[in-house]
């Protein structure tokens, strides 16, 4: 799933003080999963924004709405009639979201109230990670799905590094050495010999290094 | 012999070969590194000049290297992959042994969140194992990456880094073993502290045939103070400094501290000497170039004869 | 914007019996800005509904769960003091006082111990003055 976080709401604040109306939009899917702009969050960035306009003794029209992908033309639509009404709409949807809604409704400002950060799992309820940096081509069966682009802060291919200790990252304790789970798992399977092969540079040109990405399938088109 | 370089025919002859770091200053001022670079002129068959280290912006590597040529010094260059991707990195490799560098140690480096420039992008394209191998390849194949072939390929006598004390422990000397099939020449080891862990990593080197392969330079750092050597111990990555050692500088009056440092690295310098598969040291001494000739001296280590350096 | 009232809204666990001897009505007569709100358990709060609460116009808002040991949903009532801590958290970023949402574990129930935190709480509140105005935090 994409992993999000909300925005300081000082930050959301300057960005939307110039419209008078605002439609705050959550998307119920990854980033509901996340914590971050589910419909729960939009009530609450909802409610903020009225009580911090009511603080200041501003006036403001704030409404709300939640569809289930804010990346899909189809659940797009589920807005249609409420964003004419508006000034402007604030997405909780990650940074694809914010950019199909704009993509779709052109004449009307859409502002990010999200950070978007990264494609991860949700590891215990409240613990998000990062697992996985869509490089293009997976060679996680390489790696006793581990991935050490994703999970090792140096993108080494031929780790551990020599900051690696107790497991745990050089950079953070808090992060665990991708080396070490790769190497603990390779060993708990039984498959430790793939690590003794040298690995050639990676191919960065099927990831965003080749520019922006697109699938297209013409089985799947209309 | 495979290159030109000096440090090779140092190596090559068998004697117990002495490097020494210069670290380029913070700036562009080329006097403080010649300062430094005479201090160490005469005493060492090598010198490495670091590369942006600890992900702090410093004066080029390559145009330090450069400089310390000049004084009659032999350069290894220090490379990272922190900072450069493979185009810039395989240019500066051209661009360094036109200028008369013979040697390269190629690094992953340290991650830019330690440094001065925590907001930079991490480039790491390529990873110290495969700047190795493209290093190697240059010379043996006259390729780059990708196979195209070039007009004058380097020569380098090329040289990886290895941390003995990094975790899984176990895990160390195989990726020794990697490095060395990749086209290591010559290892520098990481800063030794805990010489019983460095002694079972060289039996386990000389086990699988390594040091017949490559020459293992044994890192050596003098500790100035106990604050340093708490330092170390706690905030640098991959250090592993035993408690005895921290409580033998502590219990040393402070004045007399940086004394003791030097003389645990000089103990150090001679416990290393006798351990079979080791060709030398690599003497780090971080922003205290000028105590190398001292050390050296009361390690029983001579200084190098004119000409080899 | 709902204008803002004297309202204060209390939700309350249903398993707490506020009133086991009866005389809810009688009370509530008593306590005319009193919104009392029986949710089945205090861990089925949520930061929105405190926040929505406050935006819908109240100018506090009280949740009253069971003893941390008690609840019949075993999580529940340590569930709900993190929710309200979240919702204060949130109060105190927009720059209004945290103690317009409190969080009481009330054990054991009785009309006396019931009043007693309900006026402490409306003097807290009547310190703080009417929400909108501004806030000293």
């Amino acid at each position: 799933m994409i992993v999000a976080e909300l925005k300081e709401i000082d930050e959301i604040r300057k960005m939307i003080d110039r419209y008078s109306s605002i439609l705050v939009v959550g998307c119920d899917s990854c980033v509901a999963e996340c914590a971050a702009g589910g419909a729960r969050e939009t009530q609450l960035l909802a409610a903020a924004l009225k009580l911090s306009y009511l603080k200041d003794g501003q006036k403001r029209i704030i409404s709300e709405a939640c569809i289930d992908r804010q990346c899909v033309d189809d659940f797009i639509d589920g807005i249609a009639e409420k964003v004419p009404e508006h000034e402007v709409v604030l997405s909780l949807g990650c940074g694809a979201g914010v950019q199909a809604l704009a993509r779709v409704y052109t004449d009307k400002p859409i502002i990010p109230a999200l950070n978007t950060l990264f494609i991860g799992e949700t590891q215990m309820r409240g613990v998000w990670v990062e697992n996985c940096l869509g490089c293009g081509q997976c060679k996680l069966g390489y790696f006793g799905a581990v991935c050490p682009v994703a999970r090792c802060s140096k993108k080494l291919m031929n780790g551990p590094c020599g900051g690696s200790k107790g497991g745990r990252c050089e950079i953070d304790p808090e992060i665990p050495c991708g080396w070490d789970l790769i190497i603990r798992r390779l060993e708990a399977i039984g498959e430790l010999d793939r690590l003794g092969e040298y690995v050639p540079p990676v191919n960065w040109s099927t990831s965003h290094s080749g520019g922006p990405r697109r699938v297209i399938r013409e089985d799947q088109k209309p | 012999m495979k290159t030109e370089s000096l440090l090779e025919k140092a190596l090559e002859s068998g004697k117990f070969v002495v490097t020494a770091e210069c670290g380029p200053p913070k700036g562009a001022d080329k006097e403080i590194l010649i300062k430094k670079g005479k201090s160490l002129l005469g005493w060492i068959d090598a010198v490495n000049v670091t590369d942006n280290q600890t992900a702090i912006v410093r004066m080029s590597s390559v145009a330090a290297c450069s400089i310390l040529k000049q004084l009659g010094h032999e350069p290894i260059l220090q490379m990272v992959t922190r900072d450069r991707n493979r185009i810039a990195l395989q240019s500066d490799l051209f661009g360094a042994y036109a200028l008369g560098v013979r040697n390269v140690l190629c690094l992953t480096g340290d991650h830019q969140s330690f440094g001065n420039q925590k907001e930079a992008a991490g480039v790491f394209d390529l990873d110290s194992v495969q700047l190795l191998k493209t290093a190697h390849d240059m010379r043996e194949s006259g390729i780059i990456i990708g196979g195209e072939a070039i007009q004058g390929p380097p020569q380098l006598f090329v040289g990886a880094a290895e941390n003995p004390f990094a975790d899984p422990l176990d895990w160390r000397v195989i990726r020794l073993g990697k490095k060395v099939r990749a086209g290591a020449d010559f290892i520098q080891t990481q800063c030794i502290y805990n010489l019983a862990r460095f002694e079972t990593f060289m039996a386990q080197a000389r086990d699988m045939g390594l040091t017949e392969k490559t020459y293992i330079l044994a890192g050596v750092t003098p500790l100035k103070t106990v604050g340093m050597a708490r330092y170390m111990a706690t905030k640098v990555a991959g250090m592993d400094i035993p408690e005895e050692l921290i409580s033998r500088m502590a219990k040393t009056p402070k004045e007399k501290q940086a004394e003791e440092g030097i003389k645990i690295a000089v103990e150090t310098i001679r416990r290393v000497k006798e351990i079979p598969g080791v060709a030398g040291i690599h003497l780090m001494a971080i922003e205290w170039e000028h105590m190398v000739p001292e050390i050296l001296q009361a390690a029983g280590i001579g200084n190098r004869p004119a000409g080899v350096a | 914007m709902d204008i803002p009232s004297n309202k204060i809204v209390v939700f309350h666990c249903c398993n707490l019996r506020l009133f086991p001897e009866g005389g809810q009505k009688e009370f509530l007569k008593a306590w005319p800005d009193l919104n009392l709100v029986s949710i089945p358990c205090s861990g089925k709060i949520e930061a929105h509904f405190l926040l929505k609460t406050l935006a819908s116009g109240a100018r506090g808002a009280l949740v009253l769960a069971c003893a941390e040991q008690a609840c019949q949903y075993l999580e529940g009532s340590m569930r709900s003091r993190k929710r309200v801590d979240y919702a204060r958290y949130w109060l105190e970023k927009i720059g209004i006082a945290p103690e317009r949402i409190e969080f009481v574990r009330i054990w054991p129930v009785s009309k006396q111990a019931l009043e007693a935190l309900l006026k402490e709480f409306v003097l807290k509140l009547e310190s703080l003055g009417a929400l909108g105005a501004p806030e000293k935090v």
